[in-house]
């Protein structure tokens, strides 16, 4: 993903808001005086999450400036969020949508009443 | 907003006119306003507007919740459908269709006039709205429940006037309806489906569909997904996609989500042939998904170019090949450690195949609206936030979906306000509709003051702001998963329409927000 440090220091801003700056900007063309391509680094793998129904996502936080390559670096923390599949205990789960968890269900769902 | 000059070199005869357009946005004085008149500027159109859609007031009804704006790609016009409830008699919460002008004006509002029996939808699976390509009309087709469980489609003209419309009923719980207009087997075809709990219990499926032209509302049968994964319970959603016309092997593409025997979750494509009551025996389960919830969109200009476009709870979004064989490109947002329940829904693509992924974010209890425009090939072209104060307290206010205008150069948004002051000082829930531009240009605080003419509500702050979300990409696979099977039409016709268009007493207040 392509990502932008503008010149006060905004982060992140993306291809849409520089061609608020300059019409019709694309990848490839000069870049609004004080903004900077931020540099990917791949995070790899996040840790492994041991809660149940949870899994480690990866978030950029703000950059840093590299001196050596005068360069603005990506650089990331992981958070945790809701796993791709509910725990594998035998129990029936649901993800309750406030919270972004699985929440265990007592009994199967119920088919909706006719009126 | 004209050009500056006003009241300096383009002044009329007279005194010079003291520009204020520019030192209080949105306040004019009447020499720039006669300026802007000679010139044909004025009224300008509005390039950032919130419409407000208040229940009636008195009775004070219950909430207006919009299921869906749509914008019609043939005309510009702009639709809300949802549902209210007109307090008194045997209707409760009735489909409501309503036109705006591109200003946010309500040209027309109907309520539907089912009677004798109860019309239930829900918020998330209510009234949808498609378009056949080159008409003016407009179709609705939602689940209602009228003597038993239906689903059904309507057909308005952009005047706000009945046509025609059918209704079927199923044997189980459906749980959403689509109608899917085009022209592939002449000007007036139409299929409606629904999908939901299907004629063997909750856990076991499907989809039904039927096939209408508008001169002859013969139905065509039904077919239904035999569980995929064990037994299927398709808990959220349902189907749609069915706009998509294309010339290849697929004809339309149905998706749905829900659980297994065991409760993992399930997305599913389906391909199936339209015209015909059998679907193809190919579906997809998109790997690694969490289900529960999801709208699939596709870009509806006829050629499809840009194929489909899927999204999956809480926070996954994709864009296949029309034939659903492959994921193109698909991307995870993930939000900082503090939001504690975001997720996304109705992936809205514009003209040029660019996507809106809205959806709410919640910090300390209080919900805002985010929005990530993403261009055909999976690129963030912006992030915006947007939350709500009401009387100087935050307040929560969620996206439903979002619809682009014809020309792509602005966006409809469909929120919900959740604690906003009503008419007599009560806060309740309130229908948002605004309209934004789609170039991102629109940051800073809109005030909406929406204390005249409704009994004391409060002012109410718009504020939009670069968002900070990050965009990962996802590798997601498609699996064979499960056989669609030929079903047949179950259930009778309780012929129970969405009746003539009648009048809402739905109050209806555009607030102007001049930038």
């Amino acid at each position: 993903m392509i990502i932008f440090r503008n010149s006060d220091g905004d982060y992140p801003r993306y291809k849409g808001d520089i061609q608020l700056v300059i019409p019709g900007w694309d990848f490839g063309d000069n870049l609004p005086e004080g903004w900077h391509q931020v540099v990917e680094v791949d995070p790899g793998e996040p840790p492994e999450c041991l809660t149940p129904g949870r899994q480690n996502l990866w978030c950029r936080i703000s950059p840093i400036y590299d001196e050596v390559t005068e360069s603005w670096i990506e650089m990331w923390e992981y958070v945790e969020g809701i796993s791709d599949e509910p725990p594998d205990d035998g129990l029936n789960y649901q993800v309750d949508m406030d919270t972004n968890t699985w929440v265990v269900v007592p009994q199967e769902l119920e088919p909706e009443p006719e009126a | 907003m004209p050009s500056p000059g006003y009241g300096e070199n383009g002044s009329v005869i007279g005194p010079q006119n003291l520009p204020t357009s520019s030192v209080a946005s949105g306040v004019w004085s009447l020499g720039e306003a006669a300026e802007a008149t000679r010139d044909g500027v004025w009224p300008f159109p509005q390039t950032f507007w919130v419409m407000e859609l208040l229940q009636g007031s008195s009775p004070v009804r219950d909430t207006y919740e919009a299921a869906s704006v749509a914008v019609n790609p043939f005309d510009g016009a702009i639709y809300v459908c949802g549902r209210s409830n007109p307090a008194s008699g045997s209707l409760k919460y009735g489909p409501t269709l309503t036109r705006l002008d591109t200003d946010g004006a309500v040209l027309w509002s109907n309520q539907s006039t089912c009677t004798g029996t109860q019309a239930y939808y829900t918020n998330s699976d209510g009234p949808h709205i498609s378009f056949l390509q080159g008409s003016t009309d407009i179709y609705v087709a939602s689940k209602i429940e009228a003597s038993g469980t239906s689903h059904g489609w309507w057909r308005y003209s952009d005047a706000g006037v009945y046509l025609n419309g059918s209704t079927e009923r199923t044997n189980g719980g459906g749980m959403c309806s689509k109608v899917a207009v085009g022209t592939r087997y002449g000007n007036d075809w139409v299929e409606s489906m629904t999908a939901g709990y299907g004629p063997y219990g909750y856990v076991n499926w499907a989809a039904f569909y039927w096939a209408h032209t508008a001169q002859n509302l013969t139905a065509t049968g039904g077919a239904f997904l035999s569980s995929p994964g064990g037994n299927y319970s398709a808990t959220q959603q349902g189907s749609d996609g069915a706009t998509l016309y294309n010339n290849g092997a697929s004809d339309g593409v149905v998706w749905q989500l829900g659980l297994d025997s065991g409760y993992h979750n399930l997305a599913t494509f389906i391909n199936k042939n339209i015209g015909v009551a059998t679907m193809s025996s190919t579906t997809y389960r998109i790997s690694g998904t969490s289900g529960q919830a999801g709208k699939l969109s596709t870009k509806e200009n006829g050629n499809n170019t840009y194929g489909l476009v899927w999204q999956v709870y809480p926070n996954k979004l994709g864009r296949t090949n029309p034939a659903v064989t492959a994921p193109l490109w698909s991307v995870q947002v993930v939000d900082n450690a503090n939001v504690q329940g975001n997720y996304y829904q109705g992936p809205g693509v514009d003209v040029d195949g660019n996507i809106y992924f809205a959806g709410k974010a919640t910090v300390n209890t209080k919900q805002s609206v985010m929005i990530i425009k993403f261009d055909s090939s999976g690129n963030v072209l912006w992030d915006r936030s947007i939350e709500l104060s009401s009387g100087g307290t935050k307040q929560s206010i969620e996206a439903f979906n979002v619809a682009s205008s014809a020309d792509g150069k602005d966006i409809f948004i469909n929120m919900k306000a959740n604690n906003l002051q009503s008419p007599g000082g009560s806060f309740t829930p309130r229908l948002v509709i605004a309209k934004l531009k789609a170039d991102g240009s629109q940051l800073g605080a809109f005030t909406v003051d929406n204390s005249g003419g409704t009994g004391g509500g409060t002012s109410d702050v718009f504020t939009i702001a670069a968002g900070s979300r990050t965009v990962n990409a996802l590798s997601v696979t498609f699996t064979s998963s499960g056989t669609a099977s030929a079903g047949s039409k179950t259930g009778t016709t309780p012929g129970q329409p969405w009746g003539q268009s009648s009048t809402s007493n739905d109050v209806a207040v555009l607030v102007e927000v001049p930038q």
